[in-house]
C-alpha cells in the first residue's frame, strides 16, 4: 500500500516537473523567437524591434510608428503599443461590464481588440505586409527551421515538428504567448507607485496631487477608463480594456493618411472587419494601460502626439481651442475631429475633461498638468529607491557606486527630471519654488535650462577658425559638440530652498551649511554621436536653434551623495571615451573592485547580475570612488573623469576641489575661492590632498558643504 | 561657478590689444580717424578688448571686442582683427574684419573669436563714422 502511494506520488511529481520544464522551455523558446530578426522578410525586424524591452516592450524613441516590409520602407498605420500588462485582458466582448456598471465593448488585444489571445495577436505582425512581411505561415516556419534555436524547437515540440508547417507555426505562436506570460518581463508591478501601494515609500507632494487629479471626475477623470482599483488582489492595471473615441486629430505622418478617403476607425474597420456595420463603434480604440506611459513618445492609436504634455493639453483644450490640434477646412474654419468621416462626431467622448463648451474654464491648470505628469512617471517599471547608506558608501564603495548608478539610471535616467543647477540658482535670484520633477521632451531644446550655458559657444556673434579663416558660427549653440548638466535631487533641493541658499544673500546669511544625508547631485556630460552609435549610448535628441535635431550620447557621469560628511564621490564613463578624438585617454586606470574583484580592479568590465546586461548601461564603467582626501600614507587621493576633468586628470580630486566651495566677503563684495590652483602658472591645475586651514582663515570664507554649483547663485 | 570662472579668466588675462590708441587697456574716448568729409564732426566712441576663458573646464579661450558709442548719432564701425593660432604645431596668422552699427550711447559686442592663441596676442583697430 505504502509502496503504491510512493509510486503514485513519484509519477505525479515527475509529470508536474516535466510540465514545468516544458513551460520554461516554451517561454525560453518564445524569447528567442521574439528577439530574432531573421524571421522577417527584411531580416532586420524582430518583434523586439518595435516592442523594445528597454521601453516596457513598447517602441523606442522615434520609432512609435514603425516602418516594416521587405525593404523596411512600408509605413505603419498605428502607434506601436506596449506589450506589458496585457496578461489580464479579457477576450473581446461587446457586452463587457465595467466597474462603473456600464456595459459595452471591451477586451481583446491590439488597438481594435480583434485578437482574442496573445497567440492570435502574435500572428498579426509576422504576416503583416508592413511589419515582418512574411507571405505565409510556411515561410515563417522555413525561417524557424534555419534558426540557431531550431534544435530546441524540435526538442520542445517533437523531432518532426517542421514537417507539419501549420502545427509548427502554431507552436511558434504558443511559444511567443508563453514568453509574454513571463511576469518578470511582462507584468513586473515594480513601479514607484507599486512600491507606494506596498507601503514601502511615500509619494512626493506633487505626485500625490497628481494621483488626486487622475482620479477626480471633474478634473483629469483619467481613472474612469484607466482604472486605479486593484482587482483580485492584483495591483491596478490602469486600464479596464474599455473602448472609446476621444476624437484625436489626424496624424499626417502616417503614410496611409495621405489618402484623404482613408480613415482608421478602430472597431468598425478597416483593419477589423466583423463590426463594420456597427457605426456607433466607429473611431473606438481600446484604452491602453497608463503603466510605463512616460517611456513613450507616441500617444493614442495614431501616435499623433509626442509628449504627455501634448496629450494633457489635448484633453484640456480639445473643445476650448480646437484650432490648436485640428487641421483647417478650405474656408479657414477648424476641421474638428478631422480623423473621422463626416457624420461620426456624435461617437466622440464628452465626459470630463472633454465636456467643455467654448468659453468655459479648462479643467486643468498648467500646474495640474505638471502634477499629473509627475504621477504618471511613478508608473514606470523598474523603480529602485535612491539608496542611502553611510556604511555601504564607506566600506563597499564600488558596489555602492553601482547601486546608486542603477537606482538613478534604470530604467531611464531619473536624474534628468531633477531640477538643474540653472533651475535652482535663477538669474533673478528668486526662490525656485516647490520641488517638481520635469518631463523632458522627446527633443530637448538646446537652450534648455538643464544644460550648463557656460560655454563660449553660446556667445552672440561668435567666430571660429575654419581652414585658416575666421567664419561666423551662425547658431553658436549648434556647434556645441559636448553638453554638460548638473542636477540636484529633492532632498538637496528642499534644503537649499528652506535656507534660501539659492541666492548670494541667503548664502552669506547661512550658518553651518550641511546637506541632509539623502542629498544626491549628478553631473553629466554628453557628446554628439552618430545614429550608428545610438545602440551603445544612453542617448537624447537635442533640438537646435534652427529646428534641426542632433543626437547626443551620455559620455560621463559624476554621482555624488551625502552619505558621508565629506560626501561620497563616484564617477562613470562610457567605455568608448578613451578612443574619442580629443580625449586624453584614461590617465589613471579604473578601479572597480565590485565588477572586477580585488585582484584585478582595472579589468574594464561592467558588473554582472545587477540588471545591466542587454542595456546601454553595460557600456559604462566605474572609474573609481573617493571617500577621503588622502590615503593611509597621506598621499592625495585622485579621481578623474577623462571627459569632465579633461586636461587636468593628473591633479583632479573631486573631494578636495569641492571642499573649496564656499563664500565670504571682501569690502562688502561676495568672494569665493578659485576652482584652479594657478600658483604654478598652470591654468588647469586642481587642488589635491587635505583642505588647508588658510583657505578658510579667520572665517573669511565659509564652507558651502562641497556644492560648487552654489557659486552660480546671484 | 561659471561667473567665478569668468572673473578668474578676466583676472589672469594678459591681453595684447591695440586699437587706434596705445596698447590695452583701451578705454579712452576716441574719435574717428577719418576726417569728416561731409562737414559732420567725427564719431565719439571707446573700444575695449579682452581675452575670456570659458567652457566647463575653462578650456575655451575667446577674444572679445566691444565698442561703446558716446555719440548722439548712429555710428558705423569697421573693426579689423589680427591674431594667431596653431595648426599641426605650426603657428599661423588669422585675421577678420567686421562691420557694426552702434546706436547712440549703446555698446555692441563686435564679435567673439574662438581658437586664437592667447600667448601670441592679438591686435585690432576700430574705425567709426557717423551715418
Amino acid at each position: 500500500m505504502l509502496r503504491s502511494v510512493f509510486v503514485i506520488a513519484y509519477v505525479t511529481l515527475t509529470c508536474l516537473c516535466a510540465h514545468a520544464a516544458r513551460s520554461a522551455d516554451l517561454g525560453e523558446l518564445g524569447r528567442k523567437i521574439f528577439f530574432d530578426p531573421s524571421l522577417s522578410a527584411s531580416g532586420r525586424m524582430a518583434c523586439s524591434t518595435c516592442h523594445d524591452p528597454r521601453y516596457a516592450y513598447g517602441p523606442p524613441p522615434g520609432k512609435g510608428i514603425a516602418r516594416g516590409g521587405p525593404q523596411l520602407n512600408r509605413g505603419g498605420t498605428r502607434a506601436v503599443p506596449s506589450l506589458r500588462y496585457l496578461h489580464d485582458a479579457p477576450p473581446f466582448s461587446e457586452k463587457t461590464r465595467f466597474a462603473d456598471g456600464d456595459v459595452g465593448p471591451g477586451g481583446g488585444f491590439t488597438w481594435d481588440g480583434r485578437a482574442g489571445t496573445l497567440k492570435e495577436q502574435a500572428r498579426i505582425p509576422l504576416l503583416a505586409a508592413n511589419e515582418m512581411a512574411n507571405r505565409s505561415a510556411a515561410e515563417v516556419v522555413s525561417k524557424l527551421e534555419k534558426s540557431h534555436y531550431a534544435p530546441e524547437f524540435r526538442q520542445v515540440f517533437g523531432a518532426d515538428i517542421f514537417k507539419h508547417r501549420d502545427r509548427a507555426f502554431e507552436a511558434a505562436l504558443a511559444a511567443l504567448e508563453a514568453f509574454q506570460q513571463d511576469p518578470k518581463e511582462f507584468y513586473p508591478f515594480n513601479s514607484k507607485y507599486d512600491a507606494f501601494l506596498r507601503g514601502e515609500i511615500e509619494l512626493t507632494e506633487q505626485e500625490e496631487r497628481g494621483v488626486a487629479l487622475f482620479k477626480d471626475p471633474a478634473k483629469g477623470n483619467c481613472a474612469s477608463c484607466h482604472v486605479v482599483l486593484s482587482k483580485r488582489g492584483q495591483p491596478p492595471l490602469f486600464t479596464d480594456f474599455d473602448f472609446l473615441n476621444v476624437g484625436v486629430p489626424r496624424n499626417p505622418r502616417i503614410a496611409a493618411n495621405g489618402d484623404r478617403n482613408y480613415y482608421d476607425l478602430g472597431l468598425c474597420g478597416p483593419t477589423r472587419r466583423d463590426l463594420a456595420a456597427s457605426h456607433e463603434y466607429c473611431g473606438f480604440f481600446r484604452a491602453p494601460t497608463m503603466r510605463n506611459v512616460a517611456l513613450r513618445d507616441t500617444f493614442f492609436h495614431n501616435g499623433v502626439f509626442s509628449s504627455l504634455r501634448e496629450v494633457l493639453d489635448f484633453y484640456n483644450d480639445r473643445d476650448l481651442h480646437p484650432e490648436k490640434f485640428y487641421s483647417h477646412n478650405p474656408d479657414g474654419s477648424v476641421h474638428k475631429f478631422d480623423d473621422l468621416p463626416p457624420g461620426y462626431a456624435d461617437n466622440v467622448d464628452r465626459d470630463a475633461p472633454l465636456d467643455r463648451l467654448p468659453g468655459a474654464t479648462a479643467a486643468l491648470t498648467e500646474a495640474d498638468m505638471d502634477d499629473l505628469i509627475a504621477f504618471l512617471k511613478t508608473l514606470t517599471d523598474g523603480y529602485a529607491p535612491e539608496p542611502q547608506s553611510a556604511s555601504d558608501a564607506a566600506q563597499r564603495s564600488d558596489e555602492y557606486a553601482w547601486k546608486v548608478f542603477v537606482a538613478l539610471n534604470k530604467p531611464s535616467a531619473a536624474w534628468e527630471s531633477w531640477p538643474s543647477a540653472n533651475d535652482i540658482f535663477r538669474p533673478d535670484a528668486a526662490d525656485p519654488g516647490p520641488w517638481k520633477s520635469t518631463q523632458q521632451p522627446s527633443a530637448v531644446p538646446i537652450g534648455s535650462s538643464r544644460f550648463e550655458a557656460f560655454s563660449a559657444r553660446e556667445l552672440p556673434n561668435l567666430h571660429r577658425i575654419e581652414n585658416g579663416k575666421m567664419v561666423v558660427v551662425k547658431d553658436p549653440l549648434a556647434s556645441a559638440s559636448r553638453l554638460t548638466e548638473i542636477h540636484l535631487n529633492q532632498a538637496g533641493y528642499e534644503y537649499i530652498r528652506a535656507r534660501a541658499l539659492y541666492n548670494v544673500a541667503g548664502q552669506l546669511r547661512a550658518e553651518a551649511v550641511s546637506f541632509p544625508a539623502a542629498t544626491k547631485e549628478v553631473k553629466a556630460k554628453w557628446r554628439v554621436i552618430s545614429e550608428a552609435e545610438r545602440s551603445r549610448y544612453y542617448a537624447m535628441t537635442v533640438k537646435l536653434a534652427d529646428g534641426t535635431e542632433r543626437l547626443y550620447g551620455l559620455t560621463a557621469l559624476h554621482l555624488v551623495t551625502k552619505d558621508l560628511p565629506t560626501w561620497f564621490w563616484a564617477t562613470f564613463e562610457h567605455v568608448d571615451n578613451p578612443q574619442l578624438p580629443g580625449n586624453d585617454g584614461w590617465q589613471a586606470p579604473s578601479r572597480d573592485t565590485f565588477a572586477c574583484g580585488d585582484a584585478e580592479p582595472a579589468c574594464n568590465r561592467a558588473p554582472r547580475g545587477i540588471g545591466l546586461e542587454g542595456t546601454v548601461w553595460e557600456n559604462y564603467r566605474l572609474r573609481g570612488t573617493l571617500t577621503s582626501f588622502v590615503d593611509r600614507a597621506g598621499k592625495p587621493n585622485l579621481l578623474a573623469n577623462s571627459e569632465l576633468e579633461a586636461g587636468m586628470q593628473s591633479t583632479a580630486s573631486c573631494i578636495t576641489c569641492h571642499s573649496r566651495a564656499g563664500i565670504g566677503t571682501v569690502a562688502g563684495q561676495p568672494i569665493r575661492l578659485a576652482v584652479f590652483d594657478t600658483s604654478t602658472g598652470d591654468p588647469k591645475r586642481g587642488f589635491v590632498g587635505e583642505p588647508r586651514p588658510e583657505w578658510f582663515a579667520e572665517g573669511r570664507i565659509r564652507s558651502l558643504d562641497f556644492i560648487w554649483s552654489m557659486a552660480k547663485a546671484r | 561657478m561659471r561667473y567665478l570662472m569668468v572673473f578668474l579668466g578676466l583676472f589672469v588675462a594678459n591681453a595684447v590689444c591695440a586699437g587706434d590708441e596705445p596698447a590695452a587697456p583701451i578705454t579712452n574716448i576716441s574719435t574717428s580717424d577719418e576726417p569728416a568729409t561731409d562737414g559732420k564732426p567725427p564719431a565719439k566712441f571707446t573700444t575695449d578688448a579682452k581675452w575670456e576663458t570659458a567652457g566647463y573646464n575653462n578650456d575655451e579661450i575667446v577674444y572679445t571686442i566691444l565698442v561703446t558709442s558716446h555719440d548722439s548719432r548712429i555710428i558705423r564701425c569697421t573693426t579689423a582683427l589680427q591674431g594667431s593660432y596653431y595648426e599641426n604645431g605650426q603657428k599661423q596668422s588669422v585675421s577678420d574684419r567686421q562691420l557694426s552699427t552702434v546706436f547712440p550711447d549703446q555698446q555692441v559686442q563686435v564679435g567673439n573669436w574662438m581658437g586664437m592663441d592667447q600667448q601670441s596676442g592679438a591686435t585690432y583697430s576700430v574705425h567709426c563714422h557717423a551715418i
